[in-house]
């Protein structure tokens, strides 16, 4: 068992890809930064998918576990601005940064 | 060899060196917008090849990528209104597809046989909770995925703007290539 206590449960169980993921993202934009989601799934392929959208999406899994027959992950919700933060999902960042393409240096 | 650099008063020996050089490097590679752009392409109309690329912009979208699917050919089906009453599959040809029953090649191609092996697939679906086609499409679009159908195949298989659901996009070749050459992900399904 984790000792981190979460701020938002999403029960993800039966869902299958792409959903899981699809409905993290939704709910942990409802979140301020340094808020914990807890998500509970059933698809097999959540082991691979979540640790892989918690790092493109900057919000860390602090911890997953199988729990009676279900999978379970903790993320923290990114955004606080430290080092290798790519900031929080959304579409925001690749519009943010098209401006200052040309003047790379 | 590199002992040490020296910047104005400041000296740095080779591992700082190394150091500040992967971190620039690493904060670069961050900000690249194209790390963050997904442009695909749907070309196939069929139930089976609906959802690929529906499934794979949806997670862009969620994993934060700026995602677009650039619908021709047969794959302009997938957008216009109803479509998923009318999507069906069929056995002929794919042998790959999994029937509960096998089916031997002459009767694959028989009339009804795309119904049953329609009918089959939609239940298998349904019975693992798999997303349906129009859940996927909502989820495009409440997710901003961008949806544009294209032009040349609307006017060649005679498509209106209004056979085609909301918030679709018309665009050619060229816009889809504009998108694409700035993505560093680009899918052709």
């Amino acid at each position: 068992m984790t000792n981190v206590k979460e701020d938002r449960l999403l029960d993800a169980r039966g869902l299958l890809c792409p959903m899981p993921v699809v409905k993290a993202a939704k709910e942990i934009r409802g979140l301020e930064p340094g808020q914990v989601l807890k998500v509970m799934a059933t698809d097999r392929g959540a082991i691979a998918d979540f640790p892989a959208w918690a790092e493109d999406t900057g919000n860390p899994l602090l911890e997953w576990h199988e729990e009676g027959g279900s999978l379970v992950f903790w993320f923290r919700k990114g955004g606080l601005g430290g080092a290798g933060d790519p900031g929080s999902p959304g579409p925001t960042a690749s519009t943010g940064d098209s401006p200052s393409e040309g003047s790379v240096k | 060899m590199l002992d040490e650099a020296k910047i104005g008063e400041l000296t740095f020996d080779e591992e700082s060196v190394r150091r500040i050089v992967r971190e620039e490097i690493e904060r670069a590679m961050k900000k690249d917008p194209a790390a963050r752009k997904a442009c695909i392409i749907a070309s196939k109309g069929t139930l089976d090849w609906a959802y690929p690329p529906l499934i794979l912009s949806t997670a862009a979208a969620a994993a934060g990528m700026d995602a677009s699917v650039f619908f021709t050919f047969y794959g302009l089906n997938l957008i216009t209104k109803g479509y998923e009453r009318k999507a069906k599959v069929s056995p002929t040809g794919n042998p790959a597809m999994p029937m509960q029953v096998p089916v031997a090649d002459f009767f694959a191609g028989m009339p009804g046989m795309k119904t049953v092996a329609t009918s089959m697939m939609k239940s298998m679906f349904n019975r693992k909770h798999v997303a349906s086609i129009g859940e996927l499409i909502d989820v495009a679009r409440d997710t901003g995925v961008r949806l544009i159908a294209c032009q040349m195949t609307m006017d060649v298989f005679g498509y209106q703007p209004s056979d085609f659901i909301e918030g679709v996009e018309f665009g050619g070749a060229a816009a889809f290539l504009s998108q694409a050459r700035r993505a560093h992900l680009t899918l052709f399904i």
